[in-house]
């Protein structure tokens, strides 16, 4: 894919879409074009999260493993789609583990080039907080809409009053 | 009034320069409240955001499939609520009430607006620590969530 189609897939993500096609050239060129063969491993969850990623050729398997179950596939990350992009506001970890499903390439954005736009006051740093809102809060009422659905069916059916500390249920 | 040292001690403020944290500080009202008052109602847009202070404020959101049964939250001192339904212009997803006499910080739906729109770095900055808020929350309930559904299958 040559690299004016490789800032198109940019731009045709939600979260970029805000910005000119100057700006997103002078963006994709601070990043790194990396590849990564079948099976081999975009990020681990719960390493440090340090870089927001775009594919751009290829797939990823989206893996969650817990104490209580083993490793499950989620979700498939097809090209032109964003992972990790909390990286950007927050310094956490990765919530899950990125395996390349066959042959595929990624944009990496490291999180200091973002850092760096908000230290400069670059407005292109307004631009992509824009793109994540809308993203951002559909995931958050999915995940609380889905959390209050299961504590319902979970907590004792005589109680119309769950108290549940360890949940956040924040509009 | 707040003042930018106050806001400096604001774990979900940093980030931020003291000269953003001035400019907050002129922008945020500080609300006291007595128990029972309520910031916003469920199924409503909130009218801004809430940073708790002191005091006990709860969440109370309606169980889906029941009329009148609740899950109730306690929301940490430092953190924010309201933030999700400033930014996406959409219905609260839980009520938010003060459980002891409260003091809290507010930032209106108008002020947000103007603050966050345009370049302007302060509000860039400030833009991003909410956002940082809502990652953090979601990321918390995320593994929650990821529980809940382990328990539900061996329920």
């Amino acid at each position: 894919m040559n690299p004016s189609k490789q800032v198109q897939l940019l731009l045709s993500n939600l979260i970029f879409k805000g910005l000119t096609p100057v700006d997103a050239k002078a963006l994709f060129g601070a990043g790194q074009v990396l590849s990564f063969n079948a099976g081999s491993i975009l990020f681990s969850q719960g390493e440090p999260a340090s870089s927001l990623c775009l594919v751009l050729a290829g797939a990823f398997q989206v893996q969650i493993s817990s104490e209580t179950s083993p490793s499950t596939t989620l979700a498939t990350i097809s090209p032109g789609e964003v992972v990790g992009e909390v990286a950007l506001i927050s310094s956490g970890r990765r919530s899950a583990t990125l395996m390349a499903a066959v042959d595929s390439v990624v944009w990496m954005l490291p999180s200091e080039v973002f850092e760096g736009l908000l230290e400069r006051g670059d407005p292109m740093a307004g631009r992509i907080l824009h793109g994540m809102n809308s993203d951002l809060c559909r995931r958050f009422r999915e995940v609380v809409y889905e959390g209050a659905t299961l504590m319902g069916k979970l907590a004792p059916k005589n109680l119309d009053r769950v108290y549940d500390d360890s949940m956040r249920w924040e509009p | 009034m707040i003042n930018e040292l106050e806001l400096a001690q604001i774990e979900s403020l940093a980030g931020l320069t003291t000269e953003d944290l001035k400019t907050l500080a002129k922008e945020f009202e500080e609300l006291h409240l007595s128990p029972s008052n309520v910031l916003i109602h469920e199924g409503q847009e909130a009218s801004g955001a809430f940073l708790v202070l002191e005091g006990k404020v709860e969440t109370e959101k309606m169980l889906p499939g029941y009329k009148e049964r609740l899950l109730i939250s306690s929301i940490p001192v430092g953190e924010w609520v309201g933030v999700v339904s400033l930014i996406d212009n959409k219905p609260a997803t839980a009520t938010v009430r003060a459980i002891s006499t409260s003091r809290v910080l507010a930032i209106s739906r108008q002020t947000f607006n103007r603050f966050i729109q345009g370049d302007k770095p302060s509000g860039i900055r400030f833009h991003r620590a909410l956002l940082r808020s809502v990652a953090s929350q979601l990321s918390r309930v995320n593994s929650n969530v990821i529980g809940l559904r382990a328990a539900a299958s061996n329920s």
